[in-house]
């Protein structure tokens, strides 16, 4: 006996999208783990929205949203990396590390929302030539090359402005997370 | 063992897309061994996909708002909104899910942005690369590898580097730096800067607050203060704060900024911070800063008086305007040759006082149409020399006339400056008129841009008797060429920093608005031909060897650098 689905077919799409929404720093995250290359990652974020919203029928509410779109995700990033060997050789892991990194559960991620928020103060706090270094690699997706270029500076010293901004960025957020908590 | 320090450097490379194969095979082991080092590498991997979330918030919140993405400053990529963009704009706006699906569907997927091909390189001359200007300086020797700004002149980013000496830099965001050597420091933006050696105070005005110092140690943001830096080695370094308020960011403070308030001070010696007294005597007092800047400055006008003195005595000196005790109230210029072949003096038409070379050195400002020394001298002369220590403010005109004698009579004299910066004269030869009766020396373009604002020695000869023309630019020839159809010239009616006109004749067209733009402080006429060591003794002054180490700027009075 057929029952009818308590929803109608693309509202279930929609649901799974809402889901894809919900979790998409996430999934960019992840694909960035292994693809570092912003361009190809925000590329391949759009592909994995594809699949998962023509395969929408194939997930069932109530189950690991994140595990099923990190297999589609993981699978749309591994034929990525084969189909760009040649050049992408010197940034890619091996896909024994990527499968060791996948074992591993990790920690929950973090609500996204509040961590955008502190983010986003925290980024008001950095210097200009640090701001301005993270602006031009998340913003504008350029390389260490470019920005050395446009802040004036060595590659190397761009390396480390870059470097040191995140983890001025990550022990704000943290901290900021910390005070809030209390 | 699990080294941290060094997986969080391939992290950040790997991240970067900056690895080499060997520390990609290096990662992939630290991976392969660890599973802290995976969960290191996915705490990374996380905060880098929000960074790059939140960059793509930004610029949907500047979409959302209608408001077009701004290019960087020196960005020279204009990036039209990627189709990307606007796609994920959309998604953003979660309500829209069904208009993201549609839109999704309509977009092929992986493509790339365009990039404008025409991308400048960059360029330390370019102006928008300039971020300070040096304002000061006592006593400074500069590294071999160092920037060696001009006193006055934009400094680009880059490394200054002192081994001994004081600078005084004002940066374009306002921010008044002085710096002691021995020195080691990186200009980064207008409001930024790096100190690996030596100390530095910053006094820090309102519009320039955030102004940041970097050091390996740690990095000071100020938020609206005066402190001092002080640098002497890798690991030690010390903030003093004497007003206002400072945040230190990075480096060996782990959580967030640590404020320091007037009266507070940090000193961190190889990694561990303890609190200090600042102490304001150990760096130096502006003022005195200032005041040995001007004491130097008038000790080299007393130099420059004592040569000036000896040289109202040179043989065929027809007028030596020197600039000094100008008689306003008469308009009369004097002229302070005391040769035998000595003119009038000379008659002020317009012209502003000025300040010359030195805070106390009088010169004159041409700016207008009508602005000139009018005078006069007699007779004929088979060869003449021209000097004069101008300050170019801009060559906006074809012809920016420095001098002219005797118009419209065989033997007329002009000299000028073209708008191409060079240097020109011209002798009539037939009282008639028409380009072909003139006999002409141009030099090639040595007068550019960065020259507007600085004092420069300009001379030129017309030697009778050898049959040459010459140019001289801070002492040295920049032109010789034949004077074919040698004529006495003709001594007469004569206007510094304008075109002389016979009385009859009037403007008629633009053709004729020649008025010099600019700063004459000193001016010699010289009825015969002085050699080329003569011309150097004029304009190469042995104390100005170092003028351009310690000639603070003045009332936007540049230095006087023989080039």
């Amino acid at each position: 006996m057929n029952s009818e689905p308590d929803y109608e077919p693309d509202a279930h799409v929609t649901k799974v999208q809402e889901l894809f929404i919900m979790h998409q720093p996430t999934v960019r995250g992840f694909i960035l783990s292994m693809i570092p290359d912003m361009s190809l990652a925000d590329d391949l974020v759009q592909e994995t929205f594809l699949v998962v919203t023509r395969k929408a029928h194939s997930f069932e509410l109530g189950t690991s949203f994140l595990a099923w779109v990190r297999t589609i995700a993981r699978y749309k990033a591994l034929e990525t990396l084969r189909r760009n060997v040649r050049n992408s050789s010197n940034l890619a892991l091996s896909e024994e590390v990527l499968d060791a990194l996948s074992a591993d559960n990790g920690n929950p991620p973090p609500d996204t929302e509040v961590y955008l928020q502190h983010l986003d103060s925290c980024v008001s706090k950095l210097t200009p030539q640090a701001r301005k270094a993270i602006e031009l690699r998340y913003n504008r997706g350029h390389g260490l090359p470019e920005i050395a270029r446009l802040l004036g500076c060595t590659i190397p010293s761009a390396s480390v402005t870059l470097s040191r901004a995140r983890a001025f960025l990550r022990n704000c957020v943290d901290h900021q997370h910390k005070m809030s908590a209390t | 063992m699990l080294d941290k320090p060094r997986l969080e450097t391939l992290l950040n490379a790997y991240f970067d897309c900056a690895l080499t194969p060997e520390e990609k095979t290096e990662l992939e082991r630290m991976l392969l061994c660890s599973a802290r080092a995976r969960e290191i590498f996915r705490e990374h991997a996380e905060h880098h996909g929000l960074l790059r979330e939140w960059a793509l918030r930004q610029q949907g919140s500047r979409l959302a708002n209608v408001c077009p993405l701004p290019p960087m400053e020196d960005d020279p990529k204009i990036l039209p909104f990627p189709r990307r963009l606007s796609l994920w704009v959309g998604i953003g706006l979660a309500a829209c899910v069904a208009l993201a699906l549609l839109v999704l569907q309509l977009r092929p997927p992986a493509e790339k942005p365009v990039f404008s091909k025409s991308e400048p390189v960059a360029d330390s001359e370019a102006p928008w690369n300039k971020v300070a200007l040096l304002a000061g300086a006592v006593d400074v020797e500069w590294a071999e590898d160092s920037i060696t700004p001009a006193m006055g002149e934009a400094i680009p980013k880059g490394w200054l580097k002192i081994k001994r000496g004081i600078l005084r830099l004002d940066f374009y965001s306002g921010v008044r730096v002085v710096v002691e050597g021995p020195a080691e420091l990186q200009l980064l933006s207008e409001g930024e800067a790096r100190l690996d050696q030596g100390k530095l105070t910053a006094y820090v005005r309102p519009p320039a607050i955030g102004f940041t110092v970097h050091n390996r140690e740690f990095t000071v943001v100020d938020r609206g203060t005066e402190f001092g830096m002080n640098v002497t080695g890798p690991d030690r370094c010390e903030v003093h704060v004497f007003k206002g308020e400072v945040a230190l960011q990075g480096g060996i403070i782990k959580d967030g900024e640590k404020l320091l308030f007037a009266g507070d001070g940090v000193s961190v010696r190889d990694g561990k911070w303890t609190t200090i007294s600042p102490d304001r005597h150990r760096f130096v007092d502006p003022e005195f800063l200032r005041s040995m800047s001007y004491r130097k400055l008038d000790a080299k006008y007393a130099l420059w008086k004592e040569k000036s003195e000896k040289f109202r005595h040179t043989p065929g000196l027809g007028i030596y305007f020197d600039f000094e005790d100008i008689d306003f109230d008469h308009q009369i210029l004097g002229n302070r040759s005391l040769a035998a072949e000595r003119a009038g003096d000379g008659v002020i038409i317009g012209c502003e006082p000025s300040v010359g070379r030195w805070p106390k050195k009088g010169a004159l400002g041409f700016a207008r149409t009508s602005d000139r020394v009018r005078f006069r001298m007699d007779g004929e002369t088979s060869s003449l020399t021209l000097l004069a220590w101008v300050r170019v403010d801009g060559l906006p005109l074809q012809h920016n006339q420095l001098f002219s004698m005797s118009p419209d009579a065989a033997g007329e004299v002009h000299w000028k400056l073209n708008q191409h910066g060079q240097m020109q004269t011209s002798v009539r030869v037939e009282g008639k008129r028409g380009d072909e009766n003139w006999d002409i020396l141009d030099s090639p373009p040595v007068i550019t841009e960065k020259d507007f604002g600085y004092w420069l020695c300009l001379a030129t000869v017309f030697d009778g008797e050898n049959g040459v023309l010459k140019h001289y630019l801070n002492g040295k020839e920049v032109a010789s060429g034949p004077w074919k159809r040698i004529v006495p010239i003709k001594l007469g009616v004569a206007d510094l920093g304008n075109l002389a006109m016979p009385s009859a004749e009037q403007p008629k067209s633009s053709h004729w608005i020649r008025n010099f733009g600019g700063r004459i402080d000193e001016f010699a006429l010289v009825t015969r031909a002085l050699s080329a060591e003569e011309i150097r003794e004029f304009a190469e002054m042995p104390e100005f060897l170092h003028a351009q180490l310690d000639l603070p700027v003045t009332h936007g009075v540049g230095p006087a650098i023989p080039k």
